[in-house]
């Protein structure tokens, strides 16, 4: 099975710098359909009344950072494993991230569309309920 | 015995500190010392905290072991250090 690469990072998510890391897994004959997700901060949040919403400027993102990484890495084996992927990526950033900027970076790549997609899907899905990261919003 | 308590996001602020020393008195070898049983003198000690005992997901790990998610009848041995875990948003 192919290692995933897992970073939490406390600067800007870099893209070009993780296909490249990942060129070979693009390469080879196996891969027909790569899906990539961006979990981006938004510049508003839900306000304590239905509907309202306040204006921040990022969010802080606290990390309990040994169990995180661990987490994801469990994570992206059993997810590459179940859609047989040949190639799963994630990054998210913690500490403060502007709104605008990026939180979280996943990339599946699979021989067909459909695994990609839902493997990409049941990544984040499983992120937020599995890996110990929480919000702070910023106004 | 103690026992190390780590505390992240709305649990920190609620115990008003990011880790706890809890004292545990020795259990006689027909009474293992279970999770359960550490968080039960744990929200006596930390009243703030009870509120999220049923939210919140529990780890346990120590100097040399990745912390890993535990349930109610994990057992404890000195060392160990419980990581407290409120419902998670990450992405």
């Amino acid at each position: 099975m192919i290692e995933p690469y897992i970073r939490i990072v406390d600067t800007e998510i870099e893209h070009t710098r993780a296909h490249n890391l990942s060129a070979d897994a693009h390469a080879g004959a196996h891969a027909g359909a790569i899906v990539e997700f961006s979990g981006i901060v938004r510049g508003t949040e839900e306000g304590g009344s239905i509907g309202q919403t306040q204006a921040i400027t990022g969010i802080d993102y606290e990390v309990f950072r040994e169990m995180a990484i661990a987490e994801l890495r469990r994570m992206a084996c059993e997810i590459t494993e179940r859609y047989q992927l040949t190639e799963c990526v994630c990054i998210h950033r913690v500490g403060f991230v502007p709104a605008g900027d990026a939180a979280v970076y996943i990339r599946t790549t699979a021989r067909h569309r459909r695994e990609a997609f839902e493997a990409n899907m049941d990544f984040i899905d499983q992120l937020k309920r599995r890996v110990p990261i929480w919000k702070h919003p910023v106004r | 015995m103690t026992i190390e308590v780590h505390f992240y996001s709305i649990a920190k602020e609620r115990a008003g500190q990011a880790t706890y020393a809890l004292a545990i008195a020795e259990h006689p070898p027909s009474c293992a010392m279970t999770l359960g049983s550490v968080l039960d003198q744990l929200f006596c000690e930390v009243p703030a905290l009870a509120p999220l005992r049923e939210a919140c997901l529990y780890a346990i790990g120590n100097a040399t072991r990745v912390p890993q998610y535990a349930t109610m009848e994990t057992p404890l041995t000195a060392g160990d250090i419980i990581s407290i875990i409120p419902p998670m948003q990450g992405g």
